[in-house]
């Protein structure tokens, strides 16, 4: 589903001596079925702009579009966007709460108000796409590894089958391995069924890899906007966002510096790196 | 919220917590001390001239007491129904009010909000480090008699410090069961208070996870309770404190002189 943000403003705790304004005037477009990433440091207000997307929260001003359903600021709830938007919000293992992973991962489904039938399949489907076995169903949650532990978190969303999946920081506090396959997991599952992704995340080559889209935010405001290879060509201007070049990005920088012609700065994954540098060395070998 | 520090720098702020601890304890007492309008007035007056030198906005101070605004209501009409004497000022049918009930209804409500606003006023004025500090140096004499002064003390701090830390937490966990289609809102109360399991055990969960860091981390800076520990910011009284103590003294006289 087409997201669609329009003048967008958040305050936290409004009028009190604590308010905050988190978002300021956002507006931005994310086209149904891509992978979106939402870059920005601490406190630009990416936190606030998924839990506005999900419909956890009311916006103080503008519109929250999500396919068909739209939230304003004086809209009751945000209950028809949380039908459609499925969010996995940081460190997700801190809210299971079931005794086994079964029936953690069916909680979501049997909101729905799904038939047993129906849960038992979604569950078994939602294992299956996270790579959990499915002995696993009957174990308590609490006796898995941290990494099965998120994939039980993130299951319990994909259970759901939303149209839009938003990951608050998914790889944060594992591996730099399980990361990987973990983001690897969900890009796989992304191409396969087209869903909507936003993933949040501080981690430049996480993004660049990934997304078809990048959104940066800056102070509450959408700073920039496109595709990595336009927003990753101005690395000026990502400085002034305090944000960094994915490590990949200053790798092809540094080759530049020697090779002539110079390599296309649109390549985000190591493997493009090296068919083109392979390529290279038959022509010139 | 009730309870909640509002940082500033007023007079009010500035005074020795141990000095605001032992007035607001002492007032509580001479509140009960009025017992005719002019003592009332009194006493509200002086209130007032508190929240007034505490810098804090009438509209935060009202927000804050709201919810002590209803239970007040509530004692005053039991008092307006039930308190008897006096000559009977209305009637209709079972319900007779008398005259004794409606000044009773009046010096309770005042005197619910006498306490109530000097509660606030402490609490609004004093970081929560402040106010443990002064507790447990006000209680260090009764050490002797076997009072765990200094442990009461940390008690307290750590039960304050981690309050707006659940507080997250259980927003967050309550905001991933929603984004799951839990319902918190809907339903009877049996229904609703089922609804809330998912959020008791992860915070349950991460409560005693919470704790148990917390004793890794106090133990590692080698924390062994409270014997020949020293401060790092030491309490001390000012001549506000002393200003303090004489305006008190000077109501407690008034009281005395005004009081039927």
């Amino acid at each position: 589903m087409e997201i669609l943000i329009e003048g967008l403003s958040y305050v936290y705790m409004p009028d009190t001596p604590f308010s905050r304004q988190a978002l300021n005037d956002v507006s931005l477009r994310i086209p149904s079925g891509t992978f979106a990433a939402i870059l920005g440091p601490t406190g630009s207000g990416k936190s606030t702009l998924i839990q506005l997307i999900g419909g956890l929260i009311r916006p103080t001003a503008g519109k929250i579009q999500v396919g068909p359903h739209a939230v304003h600021h004086n809209s009751k709830s945000g209950s028809s966007l949380r039908k459609h938007v499925g969010v996995v919000f940081q460190y997700p293992e801190h809210q299971l709460f079931a005794e086994t992973v079964g029936r953690d991962i069916a909680f979501g489904p049997k909101n729905q108000g799904l038939t047993q039938g129906e849960i038992d399949e979604r569950v078994r489907l939602a294992m299956q796409w996270v790579g959990l076995s499915p002995e696993l169903a009957e174990r308590s949650p609490f006796q898995l590894s941290g990494g099965q532990m998120r994939r039980v978190a993130i299951a319990g969303v994909l259970a759901m089958q939303p149209d839009v999946l938003v990951l608050d920081e998914p790889t944060a506090g594992l591996d730099s391995r399980s990361g990987r396959e973990l983001l690897e997991t969900i890009y796989q599952l992304q191409r396969e069924r087209r869903f909507t992704v936003i993933l949040v995340t501080h981690d430049m080559d996480e993004a660049a890899r990934y997304a078809d889209f990048l959104y940066i935010l800056s102070d509450g405001r959408c700073a920039e906007s496109g595709p990595p290879a336009q927003v990753f060509s101005q690395p000026e201007k990502l400085r002034e966002y305090k944000l960094d070049l994915p490590e990949i990005s200053k790798l092809v920088l540094r080759l530049n510096e020697r090779l002539n012609p110079p390599l296309p700065l649109t390549i985000f994954r190591l493997e493009e790196l090296e068919r083109e540098l392979l390529t290279r060395k038959g022509e010139f070998g | 919220m009730i309870g909640q520090y509002i940082p500033g720098h007023s007079p009010l702020h500035q005074m020795d917590p141990r000095a605001k601890l032992l007035f607001v304890f002492a007032y509580m007492f001479a509140v009960f001390l009025a017992n005719n309008p002019a003592t009332y007035g009194l006493l509200v007056l002086f209130t007032g001239i508190g929240i007034y030198f505490s810098r804090i906005s009438l509209s935060v101070f009202y927000r804050s007491m709201k919810p002590v605004f209803i239970l007040i209501l509530l004692t005053s009409l039991l008092h307006l129904w039930m308190t008897r004497g006096g000559e009977a000022l209305f009637s209709f049918s079972f319900l007779t009010i008398y005259e004794e009930g409606v000044r009773q209804a009046i010096y309770i409500s005042i005197r619910f909000f006498l306490l109530m606003a000097a509660a606030s006023l402490l609490t609004f004025t004093t970081s929560p480090i402040d106010l443990t500090d002064g507790m447990e140096s006000l209680l260090k004499p009764f050490e002797r008699l076997g009072v765990p002064a200094h442990e009461l003390a940390l008690m307290m701090s750590i039960a304050l410090r981690f309050i707006p830390t659940l507080w997250e937490e259980t927003e967050k966990i309550k905001k991933a069961q929603m984004a799951r289609g839990a319902d918190f809102e809907s339903g009877h109360v049996f229904k609703r208070v089922k609804s809330y399991i998912p959020v008791l055990i992860p915070l349950f969960i991460s409560a005693f996870r919470r704790a148990e860091d917390l004793a890794l981390a106090m133990e590692s800076r080698c924390y062994r309770g409270g014997k020949g520990r020293t401060k790092w910011r030491e309490l001390h009284y000012s001549h506000l404190d002393v200003v303090l103590l004489l305006l008190f003294v000077i109501l407690l006289t008034a009281l005395w002189l005004l009081r039927k």
